[in-house]
C-alpha cells in the first residue's frame, strides 16, 4: 500500500496541503475542514506536518464500539464510515498521532482516506514534504540525507575540502 | 455529472514558473486543473493558484464589458464609448498639463512581455516617457544581475549545489518549484541561507536566517565582499574574476574596505535562532 510520507526537514507551511483537503471535503479552505494539518512554531522555526499514517494496528479501528472504522481493501487506507460513526470521540483519543478530528456540524470523526489513492495533498504540496509512496518505501528520502552527511564526512577524512 | 471527461496538458501561466498542468474539460467547460505528473519541471504539483484559474475563467466577478463607475454604482457601457471617453479625458489632462503628466503602467496578462512594447508605444505616442510595469518591482533586479553577469537569464542548477543563498526571496510563494528543488538540494546536504527581514516561508527552513535590517541590504552586500576577499574564498583562477571583474583581489578590496565591512553588519532584532546556524546540517558552516 501507499501513504503520505511527511518530512518536517522540508515543510515551508504553506498550507497549500491544508487547502486542498479541506477544498476536496467540504468545498472550502477552512482549516478545521481539512484532514491533514501544518503546525508552524515561529520560536523554534519547525514546521510539521500530521495526518494519518494508516497504521497497521490501528488503534482508532480497535477502539470504535460502532466498527465504524475498517481498513479499505482497495487503497489499504483505514476509513471512517459517516453513516455508522456514533460520535463518541472514542478515536480521536486512541489516536497516537492526533490525526483524527471532530466535525461538529456533521457530529461525527473525521480523517484521511487518501482521497481514494490519489491524495490531493500530495499534489499541491509545493516543497515536496508530502510524498505519496509505497509504504516499503517510506522515508527512504531519510537515507538520502544520512548518506550525504557520511559522504562529508568520508571526504574529511580524505583531506577533501569542500 | 455527466458526459466524458477530457484531459488536457499544457502549462499555467499564473506566474513565470509555467508549471505543466492537467486541464480536465467537461461539456466544453473547463472543470478542473492540475499538476500534470509526467513533468519534470513541477513533478506533477501546483500551488493552489494554479488550481483556482477555473475561476478565473468562470468567476461571476470577471469583466466581461467596460464598467463605468456612477453615483449609482457600477454601469455597463458599450466599448466604443468607454475608449472615448478614456481617449477624451487623455487629451484633456495632456493639453492641460503636459504629456508627461501621463504615465502608463503595464500589469501583467496571458504571456510575458507580450503588451509591454504596446504599453511603451502607446506612452511615447502621447508624448509621454513614463512607462512603468509591474515588471520594475518583480524581476528587473534579476535580469539585470543574470543579464550582466551570465549573459542571459538562466536557471541555477539548485539541486546539485552545496550552498544555496537566498537574498529576499521567498519561493513558496513566488516560484513554488524553486522550493521543491532547493528542498532536494537540502536532503543531498546543500545548505540554506536566507536573508529577509520577515522570516518568510522559505526562512522557515533555513540553516542561516539572517534578517537584515530593511534598507542594509548594500551594506550587507559589502559586508559578504569583504568577507569573502578577506578570506580569499573566491575562486581567483576563474577567469570569470580575471576577465570581466574589475576590482576581484584589486581595487575590490579596498573598495569594500571603505564601504564598512562586517562591522556595519548587525544581525537579528531579538528574533530567534537569527544569525546563528540551526541543526547540525554539515557544509552550512
Amino acid at each position: 500500500m501507499r501513504i503520505v510520507t511527511m518530512d518536517p526537514a522540508s515543510c515551508v507551511a504553506c498550507r497549500n496541503c491544508e487547502y486542498a483537503c479541506a477544498f476536496r471535503r467540504a468545498g472550502t479552505f477552512q482549516r478545521r475542514d481539512s484532514n491533514i494539518r501544518v503546525n508552524f512554531y515561529p520560536e523554534e522555526r519547525v514546521c510539521i506536518p500530521g495526518t494519518c499514517l494508516h497504521c497497521e494496528e490501528a488503534w482508532c479501528q480497535e477502539v470504535c464500539p460502532a466498527t465504524a472504522i475498517r481498513r479499505n481493501p482497495d487503497t489499504g487506507a483505514v476509513e471512517i464510515d459517516p453513516e455508522r460513526c456514533a460520535g463518541c470521540k472514542m478515536c480521536l483519543l486512541a489516536c497516537p498521532c492526533g490525526a483524527i478530528r471532530f466535525d461538529p456540524q456533521a457530529r461525527v470523526a473525521r480523517k484521511c482516506d487518501l482521497c481514494g489513492g490519489d491524495p490531493q495533498c500530495v499534489k499541491f504540496c509545493i516543497s515536496g514534504a508530502l510524498q505519496f509512496v509505497e509504504a516499503g518505501e517510506a522515508f527512504s528520502f531519510r537515507r538520502e540525507s544520512f548518506d550525504a552527511r557520511i559522504k562529508q564526512l568520508l571526504d574529511l577524512a580524505r583531506g577533501v575540502r569542500p | 455529472m455527466s458526459g466524458a471527461r477530457q484531459v488536457f496538458q499544457t502549462l499555467c501561466r499564473m506566474c513565470d514558473d509555467h508549471c505543466a498542468i492537467n486541464a480536465y474539460m467537461e461539456e466544453g467547460r473547463l472543470a478542473d486543473v492540475d499538476g500534470y505528473h509526467e513533468h519534470p519541471w513541477n513533478r506533477g504539483r501546483l500551488c493552489s493558484k494554479g488550481r483556482a484559474a477555473v475561476d478565473l475563467v468562470y468567476h461571476p466577478d470577471r469583466l466581461w464589458k467596460p464598467l463605468k463607475r456612477t453615483a449609482s454604482g457600477w454601469q455597463e457601457i458599450p466599448l466604443e464609448q468607454a475608449l472615448e471617453e478614456i481617449a477624451e479625458k487623455l487629451a484633456r489632462i495632456r493639453d492641460a498639463h503636459g504629456a508627461r503628466s501621463i504615465g502608463v503602467w503595464k500589469g501583467e496578462a496571458v504571456g510575458f512581455a507580450q503588451q509591454e512594447d504596446m504599453a511603451r508605444r502607446f506612452a511615447h505616442a502621447i508624448g509621454s516617457p513614463n512607462y512603468f510595469s509591474n515588471d520594475s518591482m518583480c524581476f528587473n533586479g534579476r535580469w539585470i544581475g543574470y543579464s550582466t553577469v551570465h549573459g542571459a537569464w538562466s536557471v541555477p542548477d539548485y539541486e546539485h549545489t552545496r550552498l544555496v543563498l537566498l537574498w529576499g526571496s521567498n519561493p513558496p510563494h513566488a516560484h513554488p518549484n524553486m522550493t521543491q528543488m532547493i528542498m532536494r538540494a537540502r536532503r543531498r546536504g546543500a545548505a540554506l541561507i536566507v536573508l529577509d527581514p520577515r522570516l518568510s516561508a522559505i526562512a522557515r527552513q533555513a540553516d542561516l536566517h539572517a534578517p537584515v535590517r530593511p534598507g542594509t541590504d548594500g551594506a550587507m552586500a559589502w559586508g559578504l565582499i569583504r568577507a569573502l576577499l578577506k578570506r580569499g574564498a573566491y575562486d581567483r583562477a576563474a577567469s570569470l574574476c580575471r576577465k570581466f571583474h574589475s576590482g576581484a583581489g584589486g581595487k575590490g578590496d579596498g573598495r569594500a574596505r571603505r564601504a564598512g565591512g562586517p562591522d556595519r553588519l548587525r544581525f537579528g532584532r531579538g528574533r530567534p535562532c537569527s544569525g546563528e546556524l540551526r541543526g547540525q546540517r554539515p557544509g552550512a558552516s
